[in-house]
């Protein structure tokens, strides 16, 4: 349903380019959830609003977008906002600053179904009240009279997930869609997610930076790395045995995680390449503890192993 | 943001000002109201002595000349045949004297009080500010227009209502820096490493006070001008025979459907001066701060 | 009721400050040496003291002082000194209504206008209409209203004779073109430029992405999201705004020979009528305190997060 082809996103900054996703293709089938991890600054974000279109006026995207066989990157800014928020929506990571803070959550959700289904106001009003009932709002006649600020971030977390399943799209994008939040919080809000994607029957591309927000919903799972796709498997091929160093370092970091647990490589001691430098190698080398002379000379390209897995390293773990 | 780090942590305003000057001379505007400035200074302490005709003198040949090269009245003259070159320079050269002279009274009060206020800081700084606060919500204008009722006109009046106002922003900006700068680490690792009060102040804090204060004062300026010649235009300023450019204005837009000259120079030399002025101080202040495009 | 009662409670903490400026006023002007008939040539002694006598100048200050506040809580503001035959308070009765149409168009006019050049300013940002606009803020904020003023006079009214160059002609609209524009232009121009700045701002905050991810229309997104919030600087710049035109209208209704209690303040101070300049001044500062209020009100309007505590 969604296919990502070489995605490039260059940002022009002050005469300099900076580089924020690097050749990145990934597909997300109907119906299923794709995993998205990195550490902050690998490009996950950029990826997101690339594939919205909602990239500021200084960046650059290459590649190709594919939504339902259509090309969105060429696609006229007026057939961009027919989509979304119909077929292809968003929820941001921060509630707080996502939400307009003039606005009664009620007028925030209604001219949703308003634009995109024609609805009047009181129905579309109506439709917005069932659908807080639906994300487990505890008074929704209350909360579509309240403004965002007067909400808890739980609360106007499962708003935005509301809002942006209103129309009952095909593929959602949650970009970092618990990181605002408290752990116990963090757990309701994906535990919505799941059953709204059953409810629904959507795509889901899910972007974290910590494997174990996405270990519980996606299928599969892309980590990235510098704006590169390093691994992209199954999400159980992948937990059982990460076949990317940095894939096992994530997971490492992650102690609470079910799956073997690297003593290793307890922590991840570095930092990733800034997006303005170049690579000639590896970008995870000087990291890595198994890199070799090779590693630093030749950039290492995505290759397909046995069950489909794709990986891009000189010298993967072994299964 | 990067780059900063390897630069000395003890002189932070070092790369701030560096950076400053490039931006600045990448000002195209800027540069262009630095010239304008200089040149309408150079005009108005050179120029009425390039021109034969004298401020105060009447040419009963040449009443109400329309400007032009052919006569010594290039500018042309008034209804009583006085030079408008020489008498618009002469007050261009009054109007930048007042601008400048209120300015530096303000600077100085308001660079006391406000570093009174932030470095003493306690309640002599909440004082001193409620003050402050008073006199900033009343309605200043009026009362310097009452003041020239009470004490009738004089140019010593003039500049110390002026200086009056202009005070309070500057005593408020200074106030914030001096109390941020307070609490710097700078400050305490100079402190920790043996340097002497002189020195702090004068190779951390003025560094720092300093750009504000600049790009204030030359905002300053320009605010001042036209408030004199505001008082001067309503005749409650600067008097007769001596001319500022509120004046002149004020004398050329009573003769404008006659002598309109009388009216255009004197307006177009002000606004000049009034916009230079302010794009020269909007370019200052950008080119410090770094934050606001 | 919170908003009742903010008003009221700010009402009365404008009293005070009212009542200082009356104080400082007043014992300024009467402290001051010389009095109101010095001017005229050399009056005969016993003259200057009938006269004094019959405006009670010959009484102790304080008494004086008493009861002009006793008269100003009734409304009246003493009689004028040159205006022979008028009170200050008929004076006010007559300019107020004048001066205030002035101001309430001007500002309108400067809101409106201002709001929608910088809006399109920051929606065309780096094209053709946003550099004029920057052009229009730098000249509009530097050009004093009396320059201003005579300028547009000369053009439109000199030159072109498409409007009368001065005059009151029982406020007909053409007589006021030219005051109104020039009392607007300094604020519109600085409303156009503070609402370009903080509309790109907002333009560029996370719920304007939400709206864009959500597919709204580019019109709905800027009306309904984006332009209450790039309105509260513009908001908090009324307060000054107002006090811009209310110096400005010193200068235009003087030029313009507008009967509004600007020209009666000026008229006031330039023949040291000290009742009138004192009541005018209490005036114009009782207005600065009460539109100070109504913006403070109105900010409250365009941000729910705002309380109004007093």
């Amino acid at each position: 349903m969604l296919a990502v082809q070489d995605l490039r996103v260059t940002f022009r900054r002050a005469g300099a380019a900076i580089e924020a996703v690097r050749q990145v293709s990934l597909d997300v089938e109907a119906g299923e959830c794709v995993g998205i991890v990195g550490e902050s600054g690998s490009g996950k974000t950029q990826l997101c609003l690339a594939i919205m279109g909602l990239l500021p006026p200084n960046a650059v995207v290459g590649g190709a977008v594919r939504f339902a066989g259509e090309d969105l990157l060429s696609a006229p800014p007026s057939r961009l906002s027919a989509l979304r928020g119909a077929k292809l929506a968003m929820v941001f990571q921060d509630p707080q600053s996502a939400l307009t803070p003039h606005l009664k959550i009620g007028v925030q959700m209604a001219e949703v179904l308003v634009r995109h289904r024609g609805l009047a106001w009181p129905a579309a009003r109506a439709a917005a009240l069932g659908m807080l009932g639906r994300v487990g709002m505890v008074d929704p006649a209350r909360c579509v009279q309240q403004y965002p600020h007067e909400l808890s971030g739980g609360m106007r977390q499962r708003v935005m997930i509301g809002m942006s399943l209103l129309c009952e799209p095909d593929l959602l994008i949650a970009d970092e869609p618990t990181t605002a939040l408290d752990v116990t919080v963090q757990a309701q809000v994906l535990e919505l997610l799941g059953r709204m994607r059953r409810d629904l029957r959507m795509g889901i591309l899910l972007v974290s930076h910590d494997l174990a927000v996405v270990a519980g919903l996606a299928e599969r799972i892309v980590v990235m790395y510098a704006g590169r796709v390093v691994e992209n498997a199954r999400a159980r091929d992948l937990f059982r045995s990460p076949r990317h160093p940095y894939t096992a370092a994530l997971m490492a970091c992650a102690p609470d995680l079910a799956g073997p647990v690297l003593a290793r490589l307890p922590t991840l001691p570095g930092q990733p390449p800034g997006a303005a430098q170049r690579l000639d190698g590896c970008a995870f080398a000087p990291r890595c503890e198994y890199a070799n002379e090779q590693c630093a000379r030749q950039r290492p390209l995505l290759s397909t192993l046995d069950g489909g897995r794709q990986v891009a390293c000189h010298a993967p773990l072994p299964p | 943001m990067i780059e900063s780090a390897d630069e000395d942590p003890l002189a932070p305003a070092a790369g701030l000002w560096r950076d400053a000057g490039r931006r600045l001379r990448g000002s195209r505007a800027a540069l262009l109201a630095l010239g304008v400035i200089a040149l309408l200074v150079a005009l108005a302490l050179l120029g009425p002595r390039l021109n034969p005709n004298r401020s105060d003198t009447i040419d009963w040949s040449c009443i109400a000349m329309p400007p032009g090269l052919r006569h010594a009245h290039w500018w042309g003259t008034d209804r009583l045949g006085r030079d408008l070159f020489v008498r618009t320079l002469l007050g261009t050269r009054i109007s930048l004297a007042v601008g400048l002279i209120a300015t530096a009274v303000s600077l100085v009060v308001g660079i006391v009080y406000g570093a009174i206020a932030g470095f003493v800081g306690g309640r002599v700084d909440h004082l001193m500010m409620r003050v402050l606060e008073i006199l900033s919500g009343l309605p200043l204008i009026f009362f310097v227009i009452l003041l020239t009722v009470v004490f009738g006109r004089s140019v010593y009046l003039l500049f110390l209502s002026i200086g009056a106002i202009g005070w309070l922003t500057m005593a408020r900006i200074v106030r914030g820096q001096a109390m941020v700068i307070r609490g710097r680490e700078f400050i305490e690792a100079a402190t920790a490493a043996g340097a002497g009060p002189v020195r702090i102040v004068l190779r951390h804090v003025v560094p720092n006070v300093i750009g504000p204060v600049i790009v204030y004062a030359t905002l300053t300026v320009p605010q001042i001008i036209l408030f004199e010649s505001f008082l001067s235009f309503l005749g409650l300023g600067i008097q007769e025979p001596q001319a500022s450019l509120g004046t002149l204005i004020a004398s050329g837009a009573a003769e404008m459907e006659s002598a309109p000259w009388m009216l255009l120079v004197p307006s177009v030399i002000l606004a000049t001066l009034l916009i230079s002025f302010n794009v020269l101080g909007d370019a200052l202040r950008d080119s410090l701060d770094p934050g606001e495009l | 009721m919170p908003m009742i009662r903010y008003v009221l409670v700010r009402l009365c903490g404008a009293l005070p400050t009212l009542l200082a400026i009356v104080t400082i006023s007043f014992f300024l002007i009467h402290l001051a040496p010389g009095g109101p008939f010095d001017q005229e040539q050399t009056l005969p002694a016993d003259v200057v003291a009938n006269l004094n006598a019959a405006y009670g100048l010959d009484r102790p200050i304080w008494v004086q002082y008493t009861r002009y506040l006793g008269d100003l809580a009734r409304g009246d503001f003493g009689p004028s000194f040159r205006y022979k035959d008028f009170t200050v308070t008929e004076l006010i009765r007559q300019g107020l209504p004048v001066s205030m149409t002035l101001g309430a168009i001007a500002i309108a006019i400067a809101l409106l206008a201002g709001v929608a050049t910088g809006v399109a300013a920051a929606l065309h940002r780096g094209r053709l209409l946003d550099h004029a606009s920057i052009a229009l803020a730098v000249v509009g904020i530097a050009i004093p209203s009396f320059v201003l003023l005579p300028a547009l006079g000369l053009l439109f009214g000199v030159w072109l004779h498409w409007l009368p160059v001065a005059g009151w002609d029982r406020g007909s609209i053409k007589d006021l073109v030219l005051p109104v524009v020039t009392l607007a232009l300094p604020p519109l121009a600085f409303i156009a430029r503070l609402t370009r700045g903080s509309m790109l701002e907002v333009l560029q905050s996370h719920y304007v992405r939400t709206a864009f991810a959500k597919g709204l229309a580019l019109r709905t997104i800027v009306l309904r999201h984006a332009l209450r919030p790039a309105l509260i600087p513009v908001a908090s710049y009324l307060a000054p705004a107002i006090a811009m035109i209310m110096t400005g209208s010193l200068v235009v209704e003087t030029i313009a020979g507008l009967p509004g209690i600007g020209r009666y303040l000026v008229q006031g101070a330039l023949n040291r009528d000290y009742t009138l300049v004192l009541g005018m001044v209490i005036v114009y500062s009782a207005l600065l305190i009460l539109m100070g209020l109504l913006v403070d009100l109105l900010i409250a309007a365009l941000d729910p997060r705002v309380r109004l505590e007093a």
